[in-house]
């Protein structure tokens, strides 16, 4: 059982609620005004840290993309990062991968998607980036997909 | 004025904010008006000019009034709310309004807010034309601090993006606005034209529809809404327009619309409802290669465009200074890569010159 408490309006605590509810994986959600999460008896107060030990193989990402969304969130108005993602996902729409590391979704989208869908609170308009705006389409027609709150 | 507006309940200050005894001046829909509060949650509301009463309510820690003659009571809200605070914005109310709105929020009323805890939402006071007062809700006493941060961090990205939407003269061009590609089932793609925004969306039958991004309704973006296939649905308060004229289903009133012409594997249109002057080549081979978006005005653009054999090239001017350069491959030899590689590192000249 995995156990959950963080502020609501916390974006980390929505990238792993997330990975959760995306992943179909039992929990138990507090609110609470740090991140805690425990699982398994391990603690974590990172919540990147939690994303690539938690999630079940299938959701593992590559390295490059994991390292990308980090650096997505500590630089959310970062247009140069936006640019890069949108030709990314231009090119994957071609080449049959329509999420961040191929065909199906990873930590690396969860790990992008909070940041993306509040870029207009970091002043960045998604309009200049079409492939960006059709993966938020398809990010939220996953299964199991939770907006934030 | 619209006469819905008018007649519509608008909230005009948290009930704590008045002292008794006390007149309070402020302002609704560009009309002065004073407040006072006798005693307990007795409010007194006229125009400073004519002195004649207005319908006053007194609900959810806040005092509503009203123009017009109001159809209904003051709507419920699913839990209590108290009053955690106002601020006056220099934004259009609409616009605070699109930048709360998440997807799934229903409001319960065309100017309020309400989300999860702790920050329970906001009810925003359309003051003016361009300007607004931000009355912002906590569930609880543990929830002011929040409604308050989440709000101070929003509101200078608000006041730096009132949209400018100045028409350039000599509209009269034909101009690509998409790949045809970019309209992929059920979506719906968001662009500019001159500063005029517009929601672009293809239908279950294929037809493009290149529609301004404004529901006739409320001036809510129709980009936020949902591609139902023949219709598309405005997520405010649920509006629906029929592919093809843009009319609202059961209700008459229509988005506007503009012509739209696939061709060359791109979407074209004019604002200015000119005849179709769409530029003819003949090119056995044509694929649209990436977009490439650049802060910088058209001609600031159209002054570096390489003479590059193998690409045709064409201008979208979105505003006075942005431009989005479409490529065409026509040479089946070149892979799309090496073109986007020539459109970025231009793109990058061109931006570098801008500033």
């Amino acid at each position: 059982m995995i156990a959950l408490s963080g502020s609501s309006l916390s974006r980390e605590t929505y990238r792993i609620r997330l990975l959760f509810d995306l992943a179909g994986m039992d929990y138990e959600l507090r609110d609470g005004p740090d991140l805690a999460l425990v699982a398994d008896g391990e603690r974590f107060e990172d919540a990147w840290r939690a994303l690539s030990r938690l999630a079940p193989p299938d959701w593992q990402a590559d390295g490059r993309w994991f390292a990308f969304a980090r650096r997505l969130a500590a630089s959310p108005a970062e247009t140069a990062l936006f640019r890069e993602l949108d030709q990314h996902l231009w090119f994957g729409e071609r080449e049959g991968k329509p999420f961040l590391c191929g065909d199906h979704p990873t930590v690396a989208d969860i790990g992008c998607f909070p940041e993306i869908m509040m870029s207009d609170q970091a002043g960045i308009s998604r309009l200049p980036y079409p492939a960006l705006r059709r993966w938020t389409d398809r990010v939220r027609g996953l299964p199991g997909f939770t907006a934030f709150p | 004025m619209d006469r819905v507006v008018l007649d519509e309940w608008h909230v005009v200050a948290a009930l704590e904010s008045l002292s008794p005894g006390q007149e309070v001046p402020t302002r609704l829909l560009g009309t002065d008006l004073t407040l006072m509060r006798p005693a307990g949650t007795i409010v007194a509301a006229w125009p400073a000019a004519s002195g004649k009463a207005l319908p006053v309510c007194v609900r959810h820690g806040h005092v509503w009034t009203s123009l017009g003659t109001p159809a209904q009571p003051l709507f419920d809200l699913p839990f209590p709310v108290i009053a955690a605070g106002s601020v006056s914005i220099d934004v259009p109310a609409q616009q605070v309004l699109d930048a709360f709105l998440d997807d799934k929020a229903e409001p319960p009323h065309p100017y309020c807010v309400i989300r999860g805890k702790p920050a329970a939402g906001l009810f925003v006071q359309p003051v003016e034309n361009d300007r607004c007062i931000v009355h912002l809700l906590a569930r609880d006493e543990a929830g002011l601090a929040a409604a308050r941060l989440e709000f101070a961090a929003l509101k200078p990205i608000l006041e730096s993006h009132v949209p400018e939407h100045r028409p350039s003269p000599g509209m009269s061009a034909w101009y690509p606005v998409a790949s045809a590609g970019d309209l992929v089932p059920r979506h719906i793609f968001h662009t500019a034209l001159a500063g005029q925004e517009l929601a672009l969306w293809r239908d279950d039958s294929g037809l493009a529809n290149v529609w301004e991004n404004r529901c006739p309704h409320r001036g809510v973006r129709l980009t936020i809404g949902e591609n139902l296939g023949t219709e598309l649905r405005c997520q405010y308060h649920g509006w629906r327009f029929s592919s093809g004229s843009g009319q609202c289903v059961g209700i008459p009133a229509r988005v506007a619309t503009y012509p739209s012409v696939e061709r060359y594997g791109l979407v074209w249109t004019t604002l200015a409802g000119a005849p179709e002057n769409i530029p003819v080549f003949d090119a056995p081979y044509c694929q649209p290669a990436r977009a490439v978006f650049v802060e910088a005005p058209l001609s600031a653009v159209a002054a570096e465009l390489p003479d590059q054999s193998g690409l045709k090239l064409f201008l979208q001017p979105v505003s006075d200074t942005q431009t989005v350069i479409h490529g065409l491959s026509i040479d089946p030899a070149i892979p799309l890569r090496q073109h986007d590689d020539l459109l970025t590192r231009l793109r990058d000249r061109i931006e570098e010159g801008a500033v």
